[in-house]
């Protein structure tokens, strides 16, 4: 038995909540460092993971399994594979930059470290167990926390924006309950092991046609997926900055990861069955979700529906059901969690300082605070595609799978990406360009310690954008994998 | 003596009922400062006692009482659901000082009365034990301090239950005479030659109907649930907590004994069970959503908390029934603790019917009760990784195995809608501002209650192993 890295990821929060637990509310500071900590060591433990992940390998490594309810087929295991470990390490380097970007919370602070902490537990377990009943349990305590997290630190209408996410996500995890149950009282199977299930059952294309939209729009709420979009918006409006660099850069990939990881896995033919009903939902969201971010007039709320619209794009990826569209979504969740943590790290040090995230309440920023700007504007112009970033890679690679695939929707999709090019160039401009706003005085500019966080973003946003086929080394494999079963 | 060994549960409890008797004829001022400790030592007295009986196992009296892994373990649940209650009465706001011990009393004797119904298997136990209880709750309900209301609850209770009764007794009567036979077992073994081909006489269903009424009334299920809202609005909230956990887990006993041996007669049934599931979950979640009285709401989460686990009863396969001897048992516990909190707030507040807005500010004034709020509601609605994921887990699952797809689904669904409303009140709780700043101090009993309510829920959802298989091997012995 070798060292259990994954459980080590999965405990090292654990272990973070439950020192935060003991120790005094008074005792912020302390709070902090042990949420840095442990945020650490995730951080630590996920870049070992890459020191002995083999790329070519078949099936899953760094396999753990414990019994635990054997007679009813749930055992805690845990196995990853080129999607899972990046996605491992997207949320490592977001709780880390998210805990760092969070010093600056003062009210209740111990409970805001103890349900960060527990969130970011919930999405490490998504991603590393093979266990339904584990899979279902880890992504509803990803899900919850959100709701404390945004009623008691959020902002801008935030009980309306709190009850609307969580009822919208957990009616999501309704339909994706069922299917999991349903998928274990099928004679064959009696186990909520995946890859037992894979083995051993034999889903009828009726089941499957049944099913797979409950796993569609199940995790498509949490992902973003139109018409289930509408909770995103508000709830990342509302909720606190490292909440929303949580929510947005990693939640959302919960669901997408779902998808692929449990959806298409089982159910390729209802994947093939319902990929263009869903590849026309996805191009909703691209288009739908640019038209709107061009509307905003709120910073957040702009960031907020371009999630909408580049998530669109992880979905239409993934309903291209080829290699290059999966890669792309792959990326694409990828360089959107660090693009989008980077935009609300952005605007959460505005917004701590300026109070408003209101076009017209703001402007000339650039000059009052360059660095901040340069960071905000390279995420920019990451968003929006252009070459050399990661976000240019991603799209390059979904819009080639998509072309091949649905051509009419792939051309389609490329007019919302000149869309988004529009709004994020015009909330730069409006933001940092212009006359600074005479209502503010001039806030003081990232100092070094928060300067850190953001450059680590923007390193991994621009590494990934030059170097592609070090993202594509770990993933292509398992991506082939996972096409060549469907 | 191995006879009394097997009667000890009840034993302890008809001792706690002689105490008690014996303090009702003391003078009230003289008594009432002892009362706590010495209910609560025999609380735990009893609850040790049917521990220690878990693994009894025979006939008494003439084989109408039977004690098996099934009955002893509801027994335990009981006991915990006696010991929950007692310890929260500590200072009872609701109820007269001098009535205290009469209280006392009433509460062990309906602990009695539904303990003997797990146990009994035979039409006329059945009855005794069932009005042994209902009777002690007719009267503990109007027992409160205030007048018009508890009244009211006191006699819509009385009503109503009487009549749940009576069908009973009219169906049992239809039943007895049949078979020419009032013993479970008998009646079981006779009822195949008197049902001849496949179709089962109208009259034998009428009988079958009729007795399940009374507990469809006691599990508060639709369309006997009317009287719930009401009692426990108008009972003392102890009361109100008692009649919610330990009778309820009674009645699933009794369903499950039902099962055991009439099975093949009642799986006519489940059609009824189907939607008796149904809009019991969809009635009473929709009605929670519009309360603004704590216990009310908690009577309409219960009467949908029914739903569900008649979901895993209709199963009829031993998956389902252990899934719903896990989930009766949890409940007490989660149940329980979302009473304590109520009652809590309401003797803080000095009004025994707190509203949700009472709630305001809790986590402020008193995080540790915030906390175990938190975490009942959550469990009650069902999630992970509390303990009521796991029960509503096994019991979806073992619906879902005999293809109730549709019927699992709505369940499932009827979870979100609830969680809207637990969450109403958690946001009062942790958003709203608090009426008065001052911290709400608990006594140390209560303290330590509500670690181990958190330590329960949580525990028991992370690692509900040995729990489930106790529940399956209850299931296994006594259901081959």
């Amino acid at each position: 038995m070798n060292f259990p890295i994954l459980t080590s990821i999965l405990l090292a929060p654990v272990i973070g909540l439950l020192a935060i637990l003991l120790t005094p509310r008074t005792k912020e500071q302390l709070i902090r460092q042990i949420a840095l900590a442990s945020a650490t060591a995730t951080l630590i433990f996920s870049i070992l993971l890459f020191t002995r992940f083999v790329p070519n390998q078949t099936g899953l490594q760094f396999m753990e399994h414990t019994p635990w309810l054997s007679t009813l087929g749930i055992h805690y295991t845990n196995g990853i594979d080129g999607l899972s470990i990046m996605m491992i390490l997207l949320t490592a380097i977001v709780i880390f930059t998210g805990v760092i970007c969070s010093w600056t919370v003062t009210y209740r602070v111990k409970d805001f470290f103890a349900l960060m902490l527990f969130l970011v537990t919930g999405v490490f377990g998504v991603f590393m167990t093979t266990n339904l009943f584990f899979f279902f349990l880890f992504y509803e305590v990803a899900v919850l926390p959100m709701y404390l997290l945004i009623l008691v630190w959020g902002s801008t209408n935030k009980e309306y924006a709190a009850a609307k996410l969580t009822l919208y996500l957990l009616l999501g995890s309704a339909f994706i309950l069922t299917a999991f149950l349903a998928i274990y009282a099928l004679p064959q199977a009696h186990t909520f092991d995946l890859l037992a299930i894979k083995q051993q059952v034999q889903f009828s294309p009726e089941f499957q046609k049944l099913f797979y939209p409950f796993l569609f729009f199940g995790f498509g709420v949490l992902a973003g997926c139109f018409p289930f979009h509408v909770w995103s918006p508000d709830g990342h409006v509302a909720a606190p900055t490292a909440a929303s660099m949580l929510h947005a850069g990693v939640l959302m990939k919960l669901g997408a990861y779902g998808i692929l990881r449990i959806g298409l896995f089982l159910f390729p033919e209802g994947a093939h069955f319902w990929s263009p009903y869903t590849a026309i939902l996805a191009l909703m969201n691209i288009v739908y979700g640019a038209l709107v971010a061009s509307q905003q007039k709120d910073i957040k709320y702009v960031i907020g529906y371009s999630s909408v619209s580049h998530m669109g794009i992880v979905l239409l990826g993934i309903s291209t059901l080829s290699i290059n569209g999966i890669n792309g979504a792959i990326f694409q969740m990828f360089s959107h969690g660090i693009m989008t943590a980077l935009f609300f790290a952005c605007v959460g040090f505005i917004y701590d300082h300026y109070h408003t995230r209101q076009f017209d309440e703001l402007g000339g920023l650039a000059k009052t605070m360059p660095k901040l700007a340069t960071f905000f504007i390279i995420g920019g112009l990451c968003g929006l595609g252009l070459p050399g970033m990661s976000g240019f890679v991603a799209e390059l690679l979904v819009t080639l799978g998509a072309v091949q695939t649905y051509p009419v929707i792939g051309i389609i999709s490329i007019i919302g990406l000149v869309i988004t090019a529009y709004y994020v160039l015009s909330a730069i401009q409006a933001v940092f360009y212009g006359k600074h706003n005479s209502h503010h005085a001039p806030a003081p500019d990232l100092r070094p310690w928060q300067f850190f966080p953001r450059a680590i973003l923007i390193a991994v946003l621009i590494l990934f954008g030059v170097w592609p086929q070090l993202f594509l080394h770990w993933v292509d494999f398992s991506t082939r994998l996972l096409v060549g079963s469907l | 003596m191995s006879e009394l060994f097997l009667f000890l549960p009840e034993t302890f409890v008809l001792l706690a009922c002689f105490v008690f008797f014996m303090l009702t004829l003391a003078p009230c001022a003289k008594v009432s400062g002892r009362l706590f400790p010495i209910s609560f030592s025999l609380a735990l007295l009893i609850l040790a006692g049917s521990i220690a009986g878990l693994s009894a196992n025979g006939l008494l009296f003439g084989g109408c009482y039977q004690i098996d892994s099934l009955s002893q373990i509801f027994k335990v649940a009981i006991a915990l659901g006696f010991l929950f209650v007692i310890a929260f009465s500590d200072k009872t706001i609701a109820i007269n000082q001098c009535v205290r011990p009469e209280y006392y009393f009433f509460l062990s004797t309906a602990a009695l009365g539904l303990m003997m119904l797990t146990s009994s298997v035979e039409l006329l136990t059945l009855f005794v034990s069932l009005e042994l209880a209902s009777y002690s709750f007719y009267i503990l309900v109007p027992l409160r301090r205030q007048g018009l209301l508890s009244s009211e609850g006191g006699i819509k209770y009385l009503l109503f239950g009487g009549a749940a009764s009576g069908l009973m007794l009219y169906g049992m009567s239809i039943l007895f005479g049949f078979t020419q036979n009032s013993y479970f077992a008998q009646m079981a073994s006779a009822l195949p030659s008197l049902i001849p081909g496949s179709t089962i006489p109208p009259a034998l269903t009428l009988g079958f109907f009729l007795m399940l009424t009374a507990f469809f009334f006691k599990l508060s299920a639709f369309p006997f649930h009317f009287w719930a809202p009401d009692v426990y609005e108008a009972g003392a909230t102890q009361v109100t907590a008692f009649i919610a956990t330990a009778s309820k887990a009674a009645a699933i006993a009794v369903f499950l004994r039902l099962f055991q041996f009439f099975g093949n007669q009642l799986s006519q049934f489940t059609p009824l069970f189907v939607w008796i599931a149904l809009i019991s979950m969809t009635l009473g979640n929709l009605v929670a959503l519009t309360q603004n009285d704590m216990k009310r709401m908690l009577a309409y989460s219960s009467i949908a908390q029914a739903g569900y686990m008649l979901v895993g009863l209709l199963a009829q396969t031993p998956a389902g029934y252990s899934a719903v001897l896990f989930y009766s048992f949890i409940y007490i516990i989660m149940n329980a603790a979302a009473f304590l909190v109520t009652e809590q707030v309401g003797r803080d507040a000095n009004q025994d019917n707190p509203q949700i807005i009472t709630f305001a500010g809790l986590a402020e004034r008193s995080p540790l009760l915030a906390l175990t709020l938190l975490l009942s509601l959550l469990s009650l609605a069902g999630i992970p990784p509390l303990v009521g994921f796991t029960g509503k887990w096994v019991l979806f699952t073992a619906a879902m195995e005999k293809g109730y797809l549709w019927l699992v689904l709505a369940g499932v669904i009827n979870s979100v809608i609830s969680l809207y409303y637990y969450l109403m009140v958690v946001k009062q709780c942790y958003w709203a501002k608090p009426g008065s700043a001052q911290p709400l101090i608990l006594p140390l009993h209560t303290r330590l209650l509500s670690y181990a309510f958190i330590l329960a829920i949580v525990a028991l959802g992370i690692v509900p192993t040995l729990l489930i298989t106790q529940a399956q091997n209850a299931i296994a012995t006594v259901m081959p």
